[in-house]
């Protein structure tokens, strides 16, 4: 991931922008809305990506204290993927998150508080906690003082 | 199936808050995936170059450029160890103003 960095350094012109988004390594929630009451079922397991999440926080510190970049701001928001159901949320999240892993208290979590039968069809929705932050290219040539 | 990734469109909000006025930028995007994000920007750019090693993504990406974005957009099927190597090999590189790691790092 530094080494990354370090490329996407060598392609910005002098004190251009890098702007990094990546999850948080925060789990992501499993929700569903019932009467406009939005109830938290469970959340997302995954099996590595969260430590690569870190990683990649821990390799935006490194290419900082190496003076390839500064970081200006960083702020976390919220993603959410909508779906007509909690069976295509789940279907969705299996066949495209490869490190995911549907927890069974969802299902059941669903199932007690769902109308009977009514808990695969209600809509549902997955909360992702995502940071981003804003890094300027610091550039040896423009901090260089000029030769005297 | 139908699956909406952030219709609020709060990663485009802030993304924009983070770059600021993107009018006359050359934008590198590392890790375009299917163009997703790049469809809500790029409008505002001088020109995208969007780079993905799937081929997969790109394949979608491609062909899911919207009208208007076809002479500002360029996806190059590659990693950005390739299009590093492949820049710097040209006798004047043209570099970007604004690299933008999209859930890639």
């Amino acid at each position: 991931m530094v080494h990354a960095l370090e490329l996407v350094h060598s392609l910005l012109s002098p004190g251009a922008v890098l702007v990094d988004i990546h999850p948080t390594g925060q789990p992501s929630a499993i929700e569903i809305s019932l009467g406009g009451v939005r109830h938290q079922l469970g959340e997302m397991q995954e099996v590595d990506d969260f430590i690569e999440y870190f990683q990649a926080d821990e390799a935006l510190v490194q290419v900082m204290q190496s003076g390839l970049f500064t970081r200006t701001r960083r702020e976390e928001f919220i993603f959410l993927d909508h779906a007509a159901s909690l069976e295509e949320l789940r279907s969705y999240l299996l066949e495209n998150w490869s490190d995911a892993v549907w927890p069974d208290e969802v299902t059941r979590r669903a199932n007690e508080i769902s109308p009977p039968g009514q808990s695969t069809e209600i809509p549902a929705t997955l909360v992702e906690y995502v940071s981003i932050s804003r890094l300027q290219q610091l550039s040896p040539h423009l901090d260089e003082s000029p030769s005297r | 199936m139908t699956i909406s990734l952030d219709p609020e469109q709060t990663e485009t909000a802030i993304l924009l808050d983070f770059t600021g006025d993107l009018a006359g930028r050359r934008v590198l995007e590392i890790g375009s995936g299917d163009g997703r994000l790049t469809w809500r920007y790029a409008h505002l750019a001088e020109s995208v170059v969007g780079i993905e090693p799937s081929l997969e993504k790109f394949n979608q990406a491609i062909n899911d450029i919207p009208p208007g974005l076809e002479n500002k957009v360029a996806f190059q099927n590659i990693s950005l160890e390739e299009f590093s190597a492949n820049l710097h090999s040209l006798p004047e590189p043209e570099l970007f103003d604004l690299a933008i790691l999209s859930w890639s790092l």
